[in-house]
């Protein structure tokens, strides 16, 4: 997988609004997408990102501002814009007196494919051949899931739009469309993916954009969002004592008890100034590293801060 | 984009694979057939004298079933209770799309809205015509199987004419008229409310409440009948059981339904092209 540094970006928002009476579900967002990158579109539940998704793709009117895909402007040129996307939103929804098969085959017929093998290839791809034949109202939540990312395949899109994929399943299924869009990732595609589970998002994307009541608060790589947010975590023994120590240094930004461990919010460079600290104040130490910035932490704090400005 | 032939195809490929189709079509068969066949045995039962069905009355009752004028109850009976079914049809095509959120699924397929919103709307519209050619055929095969029953002869003397088939057609396109405006006028409902119990209810309402309200309305002298010509309903009746028409009641006629349509076809286009196809409660 690599990003493309040719063309436009994948998805360009610029001052995407949408208002429903006084309700602003989605303000003035503006944010880009790399073409090749398994984008992470987060927020908590409420936030504008189905809303927005809606917009991105000619199923709501946006009060102002503009929404692109692959440099074309959705309310303009909507079926350039589409036509290299596919897309599940929301749930999987089909007709469930019909089998999947037949799902599909009438989706085709829409998108102008006349090829059948293409969709034994995207019931393949999704693991779904086997069933194919049942009727839709019959499947359990993750192969409708499934059944939805097949139709979105059956475009053979550049870019893949997917909100929360994997809402309503278990461990299991949750993982499989997880490989799935790992594996689809590694074709070269876009992927677009809205998810309130931050850590599957951290599992899978290369890039983030964080949104809470339809303000954008963060975009970039997940690896500039994560960034200064490592931690050294100490093991030593009496930790209360030993905190009110650390927290009396001027480099110390904060220590929080966790785990047995006292994370100390501090540059990762003054780990031996610490450690120093610790042990000639007659602390035995017997741990120290860098605890890894996880995305929860880093939303939280982001959404946490926003809050309070609010 | 997918053309107005292939959408087309693909409504009807639905409509006709959806078990709730069926249904309403036994509905519609099975309760014309039942009429006929009672009528039938009635007519049966009264010539063995269990019916004491006589004179005007019994010749009335007759020619209610035999040829010519039986034919006229097959396609009256499609009209009445067709208009019922298709209008249940109409809205669960729109509601039913509306609750699976299968719209959204065929826009994202690339799907014009108002192409699609034009080929549901074909299609109820052949959903009419069949209908029509359903109760005609009912009417049609119910009389000549009473005329067998009750004088033994397929009466063709009777019906055979270019005036009967002449007669039939203006019937048949009468209740395609009206079947056609009760069924738009549950799917823009429907499109409008985006409810299918509303989008059937309301079209129930209008149509056996309209029909009763408006008659009560004509009935209050001359500014009564004018005001019960603003309502679609007068006018599909005054087309329906009017014989002696004039000029001046087509041009109402035609102005009021014509006008009726245009707003409802108006309604639904704008609403549906602009229409949130997201259901809501996501992030």
């Amino acid at each position: 997988m690599g990003l493309s540094q040719n063309g436009p970006p994948a998805i360009e928002f610029a001052g995407l609004t949408k208002r429903f009476g006084t309700f602003v579900a989605v303000d003035r967002l503006t944010f880009s997408v790399p073409a090749g990158s398994v984008f992470g579109f987060l927020g908590p539940n409420g936030a504008g990102k189905t809303t927005t998704i809606g917009m991105l793709l000619g199923l709501i009117e946006p009060d102002e501002g503009t929404a692109t895909i692959f440099g074309h402007d959705v309310r303009t040129d909507l079926p350039a814009a589409l036509a290299r996307t596919g897309a599940l939103v929301e749930r999987p929804s089909f007709y469930p007196y019909l089998s999947g098969r037949t799902n599909l085959r009438l989706m085709a017929r829409i998108a102008g494919i006349d090829d059948p093998k293409r969709i034994d290839a995207a019931l393949e791809m999704v693991d779904l051949t086997a069933r194919a034949n049942a009727n839709f109202g019959g499947y359990s939540q993750g192969m409708k899931q499934r059944l939805g990312i097949a139709a979105a395949l059956l475009l053979e899109p550049d870019l893949l739009i997917l909100d929360e994929p994997t809402n309503g399943l278990d461990p299991a299924g949750q993982h499989e469309i997880r490989s799935l869009i790992r594996d689809l990732a590694s074709a070269g595609r876009t992927i677009f993916l809205s998810s309130h589970l931050l850590h599957e998002v951290q599992e899978i994307c290369t890039h983030v954009a964080i949104i809470h009541r339809g303000t954008l608060i963060a975009s970039g790589p997940l690896s500039e969002i994560l960034a200064g947010g490592e931690r050294l975590a100490i093991r030593v023994d009496r930790p209360e004592a030993a905190a009110d120590l650390l927290r009396r240094l001027p480099v110390v930004r904060g220590v929080e008890e966790q785990d047995g461990h006292l994370l100390v919010d501090a540059p990762v460079d003054e780990a031996a100034a610490l450690n120093r600290a610790l042990v000639e104040a007659g602390f035995a130490v017997s741990a120290l590293g860098v605890r890894e910035s996880r995305l929860e932490e880093r939303f939280l704090a982001l959404t946490e801060a926003r809050r309070g400005e609010g | 984009m997918a053309s107005l032939g292939t959408l087309f195809g693909v409504e009807l490929a639905k409509i006709v694979r959806r078990p709730m189709t069926w249904i309403l079509v036994v509905i519609l068969f099975g309760f014309t057939v039942l009429v006929y066949t009672s009528l039938i045995l009635a007519l049966v039962s009264g010539f063995e004298g269990n019916v004491t069905v006589e004179g005007a009355e019994g010749q009335s009752f007759e020619d209610m079933i035999l040829l010519p004028d039986g034919f006229s109850l097959g396609v009256g009976l499609a009209q009445g209770v067709g208009s019922v079914l298709l209008a249940i049809l109409a809205a669960g095509t729109f509601g039913s799309e509306f609750s699976w959120g299968t719209l959204r699924t065929m826009l994202l397929m690339r799907a014009d809205r108002v192409r699609l919103l034009i080929a549901k709307l074909l299609v109820l519209l052949l959903a009419v015509v069949v209908v029509m050619l359903l109760g005609a055929a009912i009417g049609l095969f119910g009389s000549l199987v009473a005329g067998i029953v009750v004088d033994g002869s397929l009466r063709t003397d009777q019906w055979l004419t270019a005036s009967f088939f002449r007669d039939a057609a203006r019937l048949m396109l009468i209740g395609m008229v009206y079947s056609t405006f009760w069924t738009l006028f549950a799917a823009a409902l429907t499109i409008v409310t985006r409810s299918l119990a509303a989008g059937i209810g309301v079209t129930m309402a209008a149509l056996f409440v309209g029909d009763f309200t408006t008659s009560i309305i004509a009935g209050l002298g001359t500014l009564g009948r004018w005001i019960s010509r603003i309502f679609p309903n007068t006018a599909l009746n005054a087309l329906s059981t009017g014989t002696d028409l004039v000029a001046t009641d087509w041009a109402w006629i035609v102005t009021n339904l014509v006008g009726y349509t245009a707003l409802m076809l108006a309604i639904a286009v704008v609403r549906f092209r602009r229409m949130n196809m997201i259901s809501g409660g996501g992030g």
